[in-house]
């Protein structure tokens, strides 16, 4: 319906209506009607454009005639396959200005199956189709399209749906001219009568931002967060390359988001994120239908870059904006032919990353919030403090003067001014220590989350399980076509072995995976130099008794990470195994840690005096399945695993000059700082 | 006695010793089995500006003309220079029993000729590659036409006498092992074209 | 090794060493000393290259790991040498996200095939047995090998002259024939016309 409609907007129509009836109940008997006062189509048009498939969707032009001047929003080709599966008949009733006669062409797609499917099939454009002409007034110009013997019944969600949809194919702020307007009725759903489709204003939102431009300076507004008072307000800045744009956008906080729920029963899909329009209408890229909001693309990759500083980021399921470009202003933001996004030049890149400033200073806002909450919280408590403090001092005097009047009552009272006495002392005890808390002489940094993209998730996922899958497939398959042979008694026996050890790798590799698909990684402080103290000195101490080894740590600095404590269990526990393969034929075995706390990163050294890494192997070494020590039962996974969790904390790994030269290994990790 | 005209290039960089081998072995043979004819060597020296009139002089009774040169399809050359073509002087070789070993002449040039009155054409049709360890068989099988019909063959008799002279010699280097170069005698061969007259003998060109 | 035999030549990063039942089947089919494994590109390239005179069927991976070449790369690599030798892709990623311009490359430079890793391994080597059909029947390997069978000497010497005069060796030959040019082609439609030429005169001999 959405294409038809479309279609209706690129043939210059003003007035598209819509029509239902007896839809939702009996489809076989109901009919949709799609009927438009556009340009209309003559017979040729029918048959040697609608008709046909098309296999080129290029147009030959890309904008209708003057004075509409309409960029083509539909997909070209598309019309005959859209009518074809709302329902199995057509009535086409269209006319061009000037013509005195109106064309009504039937055509039956049900009959057309069947001779399709008969021993000698017919052609499609080989059928002959019914028609007739009528008269009519010369200036009447339009096509209607009345679909029959409808496929499926419309209910008055489906219509409610459809109604959203087409809502968004005209900028709901900054209307087209000529207009195009949609009206949309049925004849069992009351709530259609003839009624206008136009974008709801948007309601419930906590916090608003627009913005424009001035041509006679040469300025764009851009957003701004006023710090002191949380407010939104706007800045100048020079006109960008991509051209002048207007832009509003509604923030929703998570009240909002409450109140949001509440008042459209629970479907927010309606808050979508940002779409742009030009001149008026929706872009193509925008202009494609989804209803899965978890299938939705995100075109101008708000959520991608969110993954990178996961909190403070607002997302496309938090906004609902709006950026208007025009053609003449905004030449270089092109719509590419494939429909998918918009041509990547570095006036479109230079235009995403402006979207992005402007949300961002959303998030600016929901940082301000938080922040305003929690000394909301502090001021509360100092209130407190100070409270307590004024009902200790009164409590004194109050005893002094009763006490002096009434001594028998001092067994009584003191205990009560003490115990007052006390939790004034308390409160104020905590408040400096929050306070102290706040302004630690160790530092406390964040080390952002930044987790591999999806796409990249899914091609190792599928790569790695592949790989191992072929492995175990071609042991099967050996026993499979050569089991019994006494000649390959030693082969079975191997490849057994193998299957067994590989099943467990490979879970060892997807619960890794997957452990980044789980929605709650937790984050906590975490206090490095007591972390990995704790991973030598307790978890892994009996094996490392065990095997002899002793351990040496010298983190002589520490600080305080905001993190998931996990990973970093993974990367100390990987290396340790490591090592420990590495040591086994060393007589005095050691491992070595030792952390640099420096301004801008963490540098953490990590040795053994073991037989060391072969030169050449340095990068080799991180690849999966990569090992030297497969004998020793090494499936070449632990540095991998080290590594894509090194990434994942935005540090990095690698081998660097053995701090026991000329044996030995030593790795240097680093974990730079978050200076956002 | 049939006279002989053979136009040749021995100071040709590329393949001049192979077309004077070539004017050698026949003028040798013609020494030993039709002395007395006569024979004008047209070499490097020959001023090719005045071949057109040298052919306007012989042209009015049958005469023969051999020349080992570069061609295309529709001309042979030497140095550069467009000697015969079908452009300019094709009509002037009228009377002619003319043998070309060169690349391509027999796809346009041949057919010319014999359109404007030329007795019989024998050329080739593609390019041809010479084994160089073999170049004697080679020079044999190209001549082995003439040589035919000097002893008396018909022209077309000949012409399949040649044929088949490179077929004894295919098979006897494929007893020595030469497979490339047999091959390439039987490239050349199979772009043999005879136009013309067949039953003609030497004995019509007096 | 043994000119007549074909090498298969096994370069992938994702079996099980050397004892991966692909390779052992390998070696049962086209003989211990014929197959050769590398688990890593750079040596594997080095290994072809160094090789172009022996029939060759290369197993290919895609991936490698850091710092080593991709096998898009190794492909490339062996295709600006020669064109007879017949490369089979075998990779773990999933086929549709291979780049456009990698699948035009192993195209247009006629790989052989490309299989997934995870396949049966008696596919894997029907399409290895089928490349090394080809390599037996294709008149451009033959000459390959008959060349490679003459002396150093003779590959040396004077050869053929074209008619405009350019003379190429034995082994200027055996470039021209590998890389596919005009004279590498003709060369070997010469000895295609002459196999028919002697057959069809046997036939006769045989009718007559």
């Amino acid at each position: 319906m959405y294409e038809l409609v479309k279609n209706c907007y690129d043939a210059n129509a003003t007035d598209v209506y819509v029509d239902f009836k007896d839809a939702s109940l009996d489809p076989i008997n109901g009919t949709i009607t799609i009927s438009d006062n556009g340009t209309g189509m003559s017979f040729s048009d029918i048959r040697d454009k609608w008709m046909v498939v098309g296999t080129n969707s290029k147009r030959t032009k890309l904008y209708s005639d003057p004075p509409f001047d309409r960029k083509f929003v539909g997909e070209k080709g598309i019309g005959r396959f859209a009518v074809d599966k709302l329902g199995e008949r057509l009535l086409i009733r269209t006319k061009t200005k000037g013509e005195r006669r109106r064309l009504n062409v039937t055509i039956k797609w049900d009959e057309y199956e069947t001779k399709a499917n008969a021993p000698k099939p017919m052609l499609f454009t080989e059928m002959a189709n019914e028609f007739f002409y009528e008269p009519a007034p010369a200036d009447e110009h339009g096509t209607t399209l009345v679909i029959s013997r409808l496929s499926e019944n419309w209910s008055n969600f489906d219509l409610d749906r459809l109604y959203i949809e087409l809502s968004k194919i005209v900028s709901p702020f900054y209307p087209v001219d000529p207009p195009f307007d949609i009206f949309l009725n049925s004849n069992t759903d009351l709530e259609y009568r003839n009624t206008a489709v136009k974008a709801d204003p948007v309601k419930y939102y906590s916090h608003y931002g627009e913005l424009s431009f001035d041509l006679s300076t040469g300025k764009q507004q851009v957003l701004k967060l006023n710090q002191s008072n949380g407010k939104i307000q706007t800045d100048w800045i020079d006109i960008q390359s991509f051209g002048p744009i207007k832009m509003r956008v509604y923030y929703f906080n998570e009240s909002a988001k409450k109140r949001y729920r509440t008042a459209y029963k629970n479907d927010e899909s309606r808050i979508d994120g940002i779409k742009i329009y030009r001149d008026g209408i929706i872009t193509t890229p925008f202009a494609e239908y989804e209803g899965d909001p978890n299938k939705k693309r995100d075109i101008l990759g708000i959520d991608k870059r969110r993954w990178r500083g996961a909190f403070d980021k607002v997302g496309t399921r938090e906004i609902i904006g709006v950026v208007d470009i025009s053609k003449q202003q905004n030449p270089n933001i092109i719509d590419a032919t494939n429909r998918q996004d918009f041509i990547d030049n570095s006036e479109y890149r230079r235009l995403k990353e402006f979207i992005i400033e402007q949300i961002d200073v959303l998030g600016e806002l929901k940082d301000y919030e938080r922040k305003v909450k929690r000394s909301a919280v502090e001021k509360e408590l100092q209130k407190a403090s100070d409270e307590v403090k004024q009902f200790s001092t009164e409590i004194r005097s109050l005893e002094k003067q009763i006490v002096r009047e009434h001594p028998q009552l001092k067994g009584v009272l003191t205990p009560l001014v003490d115990q007052a006495s006390t939790l004034g002392k308390t409160i104020s005890d905590s408040i400096s220590e929050q306070k102290k808390f706040e302004k630690d002489v160790v530092r406390k940094e964040k080390i952002y989350l930044s987790l591999m993209s999806l796409q990249d998730y899914a091609a190792n996922i599928s790569h790695a399980v592949r790989t191992s899958l072929g492995k175990i497939k071609r042991s099967a398959e050996f026993f499979v076509n050569n089991f019994p042979n006494p000649t390959f008694d030693d082969l079975f026996k191997e490849y057994a072995l193998f299957i067994y050890g590989e099943m467990n790798v490979l879970l060892k590799v997807t619960d890794f995976m997957l452990s980044y698909a789980s929605s709650e990684l937790d984050f906590e402080d975490v206090d490095i130099k007591e972390l990995i103290e704790s991973i030598f000195l307790s978890e892994y101490r009996t094996v490392l008794e065990a095997e002899n080894i002793s351990v040496e740590l010298e983190i002589r600095d520490t600080f305080i990470i905001n993190t998931n404590k996990r990973f970093f269990h993974d990367i100390f526990g990987n290396l340790i195994s490591n090592s420990i393969k590495a040591l086994r034929n060393t007589p005095n075995k050691v491992i070595k840690c030792s952390g640099l706390l420096g301004s801008d990163a963490f540098d953490l050294y990590f040795s053994d005096n073991g037989y060391g890494i072969t030169k050449g192997d340095e990068e080799w070494i991180f690849g999966l399945y990569n090992t030297r020590t497969a004998d020793k039962g090494g499936a070449g996974i632990g540095l991998y695993i080290v590594e894509k969790r090194i990434e994942a904390l935005r540090g990095s790994i690698e081998v660097a000059e053995s701090e026991f030269k000329p044996i030995g290994a030593t790795f240097k990790i680093t974990f730079p700082f978050d200076r956002d | 006695m049939a006279s002989f005209h053979i136009l040749y290039d021995e100071e040709d960089t590329e393949l001049g010793g192979y077309f004077e081998a070539c004017k050698s072995d026949l003028v040798r043979f013609l020494g030993d089995n039709l002395a007395g004819s006569p024979i004008s060597e047209l070499n490097a020296s020959f001023d090719v500006a005045t071949l057109d009139a040298y052919l306007r002089g012989i042209n009015p009774h049958n005469y023969l003309l051999i020349a080992y040169s570069h061609g295309d399809d529709s001309s042979l050359s030497r140095n550069g220079v467009r000697y015969i073509s079908t452009q300019t002087n094709a009509s002037l070789l009228i009377n002619s029993l003319f043998y070309a070993v060169s690349c391509l002449s027999a796809n346009d040039l041949g057919p010319e000729i014999i359109g404007h009155g030329g007795h019989i054409f024998v050329g080739y049709r593609r390019t041809f590659m010479i084994p160089l360890d073999y170049q004697e068989v080679s020079i044999n099988c190209a001549n082995s036409g003439l040589h035919m019909f000097i002893l008396g063959q018909k022209a077309g008799v000949a012409f399949e006498s040649m044929k088949a002279f490179y077929t004894t010699q295919i098979d006897r280097l494929m007893q020595f092992g030469a497979i490339i170069a047999a091959s390439l005698l039987v490239d050349a061969r199979e772009s043999l074209v005879f136009l013309g007259d067949a039953d003609l003998a030497i004995t019509d060109f007096p | 090794m043994n000119l007549d035999s074909t090498q298969i030549v096994v370069i992938h990063d994702g079996l099980i060493s050397t004892n991966d039942p692909l390779l052992v089947e390998l070696r049962i089919r086209f003989g211990e000393q014929n197959v050769e494994y590398f688990p890593s590109s750079n040596p594997g390239l080095e290994y072809v290259l160094a090789n172009l005179s022996s029939k060759m069927v290369v197993l290919l991976d895609v991936n490698f790991s850091h710092g080593e070449k991709s096998g898009f790369q190794v492909f490339e690599e062996i295709r600006e040498r020669t064109s007879l030798i017949y490369v089979i892709m075998i990779t773990a990623n999933d086929l549709n996200t291979l780049r456009t311009e990698d699948l035009i490359t192993l195209v247009n430079h006629d790989a052989f095939a490309i299989e997934s890793v995870a396949s049966d391994y008696i596919k894997i080597i029907s399409l290895v047995d089928k490349a090394a059909h080809q390599l037996e029947v294709r008149v451009a390997s033959v000459l390959e090998q008959w060349i490679n069978l003459r002396s150093p000497d003779e590959q040396a010497t004077q050869f053929i002259m074209t008619s405009d005069g350019t003379k190429y060796t034995l082994g200027d030959l055996l470039g021209e024939i590998r890389q596919q040019s005009e004279i590498g082609m003709a060369v070997e439609r010469n000895i295609l016309v002459l196999a028919i030429d002697l057959l069809t005169r046997q036939k006769e001999k045989l009718n007559g």
